[in-house]
């Protein structure tokens, strides 16, 4: 199936704003697992793919966070890349990248449940396998010497000392397609976000087989361009996508985006014109309430629309929250994963203080729940600094 | 469990449209129930791709026919997982398609507001009386409204993608507990990168909606802290009634929001009490301060098993605890 390095190389693609690399994408045989793993099957590799038309100082008007698929297989990688840039800048560690290999180490010496991660893992990071006859060692040869080939080889030798071997061949297999990820943090992280140039960069290696169906994410910058580029045109009416398109002068965006955008935006204009001139049993009774403002036997509008409003705020206010600690919470959870990586390469090299290691046990026991609160407080300390790149990466997103 | 009740309540509660564009969490609990076999196939079409189910069901009965080894039991697992996993990252995209387009249409409509309100700045300017009072409060109420209506849509599809996102990190960590997998941790890093969860845009935008409004209506301001106290016991108590008189000021789609509002409030002040089992991450031991009436993990029920032997037998001395 050919996904796997479409998926990789549209992984490298959300990661990577400014660049192009385009990986030669060869179809690649896969077992049924990893094909039931890494891909919606269902869909012609048409996957949405998400072009982000902002840049991270928020005046340019594009760049572009295009996936393969929204799917986990390739956004693994993608994950996997920003975790490490994330932790390159903070940690400047290597061992970073292998954080789902850590992944193995809260099981309680379960090789089924070793058997289901590795299922996981294998598709894109791998851990030691044992389903040997399941999962067909020679496409992850193929995908491991594709990432090799395009990342940086001397990296990758530093793996094999620091990754646990597992006796299974198929691991070393792994380990390397794992080894080869890490490399490509560390170029996205010396290429900085989109600059100001409003070029977009094509979906390359996925446009062969999708359907051009990618999703454009319009921010108001996009969206103003759109708008002075069909004035200029005549107004909505008169526009035609072509016009605006080639007036837009915005790369990767394709006719198909300036269409559905057009029509939305005819769609807006037209619905406030009619409710100007027409419609007077709605405009009535506002104006009755208005002139009443009697607050005892009903609520005025701008008594009703304030405390709408009032509503509204709270709400936003109670989300925002929530997601910081949504994110806080993952971001611990990550850390507690790089805290096992750092344990496990300790160890394998034999050189894991005393001190670690009875907390490690701990957090082999807690990892799931994360209960551990002698932890907690800690955590919160050193995860301040792993928090802070995140309004970075908040920001690159953008 | 309580998330999932929350989480249908809130569906229940929520825009009509919207109500199929959020995670299918409860079929994927009776998937991982019945794991590691397939659950009995239903036609709930719930799901996706019904085929899912009917995969499974195919690849293990057929694994079933085999002797018992543990590739049987082996089986299954990884077709659940193969499943599982597609079933998520089907689900991944139905939130980015209907979250980046919400985002698109409020785009749109907010530049539009903006617009309108342009145009009746120069209006006022350029005539010194303007023509119609009338005319120009009507529009001014109305792009007031809209506003209002926007900034509700807008923080309503925050909160979709918030409880979207709660709802994958509960079902994966079902999934990683009810399998002994592995998937939630490398599936969540996926799932913050998703575009239906990088809402700093549409955060954006819902600040400058209310900056819009603080702009326009600035009496808002005033007026809200000496009414704050009504606002907080209205929209507790009196909802219904407020619903039932302003219904024809607000306008069907102002009530549809504010009523959804009111429900992801509730919902997210549900998930924010303590769950049976204490977590120093969970939201209620971070909030837990704010909040007197949670019901904590001290004085639950379960509290026993935390409490040392002597306080539970100073407790059983004492009668029993409040």
């Amino acid at each position: 199936m050919e996904a796997r390095p479409v998926q990789r190389s549209g992984s490298r693609e959300l990661s990577n704003l400014a660049r192009t690399s385009s990986i030669p994408s060869t179809p690649n045989p896969s077992s049924a697992p990893e094909a039931a793993f890494m891909r919606p099957d269902h869909k012609p590799l048409g996957q949405q793919t998400y072009h982000l038309l902002s840049s991270s100082n928020g005046g340019s008007v594009g760049h572009i966070c295009s996936s393969s698929s929204s799917g986990f297989s390739t956004n693994l990688h993608y994950s996997s890349m920003v975790s490490h840039e994330k932790h390159y800048a903070a940690a400047s560690s290597n061992n970073d990248s292998s954080w789902c290999n850590g992944g193995f180490l809260d099981f309680p010496a379960d090789h089924q449940a070793v058997h289901n991660s590795s299922q996981i893992e294998d598709g894109c990071i791998g851990i030691g396998a044992a389903f040997d006859d399941i999962q067909k060692p020679n496409d992850w040869q193929e995908w491991a010497d594709h990432l090799i080939t395009d990342e940086d080889p001397l990296l990758s030798t530093n793996w094999n000392d620091l990754l646990i071997d597992t006796s299974s061949n198929l691991d070393t297999k792994d380990q390397k397609s794992l080894q080869t990820i890490p490399p490509q943090p560390q170029t996205v992280q010396q290429q900085p976000s989109p600059s100001v140039s409003v070029e977009l960069r094509p979906v390359s290696t996925t446009s062969s087989n999708s359907n051009n169906k990618a999703r454009m994410r319009w921010t108001p910058e996009l969206h103003e361009a759109f708008v002075e580029a069909v004035n200029s045109l005549g107004g909505s009416d008169r526009a035609t996508p072509k016009g605006v398109l080639k007036k837009m002068k915005v790369e990767g965006l394709t006719i198909y985006h300036v269409k559905s955008h057009l029509q939305k935006y005819r769609t807006a204009r037209y619905r406030p014109e009619p409710s100007e001139s027409g419609s007077p049993e709605k405009k009535l009774t506002p104006l009755e309430h208005i002139t009443a403002l009697d607050l005892k036997g009903g609520i005025g509008i701008t008594e009703a629309l304030r405390l709408q409003m009032e509503v509204q705020k709270q709400l936003h206010e109670q989300l925002e929250i929530q997601r910081n600690l949504q994110l806080r919470i993952e971001e611990q959870g990550k850390y507690l994963q790089m805290m096992f990586e750092k344990q496990n390469s300790g160890l394998g090299k034999g050189t894991a203080s005393t001190s670690d290691s009875p907390s490690k046990s701990e957090q082999e026991d807690n990892k799931k729940t994360a209960d551990s609160e002698e932890l907690a407080p800690e955590e919160t300390r050193k995860c301040q600094e792993p928090e802070s790149p995140q309004p970075k990466r908040v920001k690159t997103d953008n | 469990m309580k998330f999932g009740k929350e989480f249908r309540t809130h569906l229940e509660e929520t825009l009509p449209e919207w109500r199929d564009k959020f995670l299918c969490y409860k079929p994927l609990k009776k998937l991982l129930k019945y794991y590691p076999y397939p659950p009995p196939s239903d036609d709930s079409g719930q799901i996706d791709s019904r085929q899912v189910f009917a995969d499974t069901t195919n690849l293990s009965s057929s694994a079933a026919a085999d002797d018992d080894d543990d590739d049987d039991v082996a089986r299954p697992a990884e077709d659940l997982q193969g499943s599982f996993v597609r079933i998520l990252n089907e689900e991944l995209e139905k939130f980015n398609d209907f979250y980046v387009d919400k985002e698109e249409d409020f785009v749109i409509r907010l530049q539009e507001l903006k617009e309108r309100i342009e145009k009746i700045k120069e209006k006022n300017c350029r005539n010194g009386e303007f023509a119609s009072e009338s005319e120009f409060s009507e529009e001014m109420m109305d792009i007031r409204r809209d506003l209002v209506s926007i900034h509700g849509e807008m923080v309503l599809l925050k909160n979709y993608s918030s409880l979207n996102f709660a709802g994958l990190v509960k079902i994966l960590k079902k999934y990683d507990k009810r399998t002994g997998g592995l998937l939630r941790l490398p599936f969540t890093q996926v799932v913050l990168h998703q575009p239906f969860f990088t809402t700093e845009p549409l955060t954006r935008l819902v600040r400058e909606c209310e900056a819009n409004l603080e702009l326009l209506f600035p009496s808002e301001a005033e007026v809200v802290e000496s009414s704050s106290n009504t606002v907080s016991t209205s929209h507790q108590n009196n909802s219904p009634r407020i619903s039932a008189q302003t219904s024809s000021t607000l306008g069907d789609e102002n009530l549809d929001i504010y009523r959804s509002t009111l429900a992801a409030m509730r919902a997210i002040r549900g998930l924010q009490k303590a769950s049976s089992t204490y977590n120093p991450l969970s939201f209620s031991s971070l909030l837990k301060n704010e909040d007197d009436e949670t019901v904590t993990a001290e004085n639950s029920p379960n509290s026993e098993n935390l409490q040392s032997k002597d306080e539970s037998e100073k407790e059983d001395n004492n009668g029993p605890s409040p």
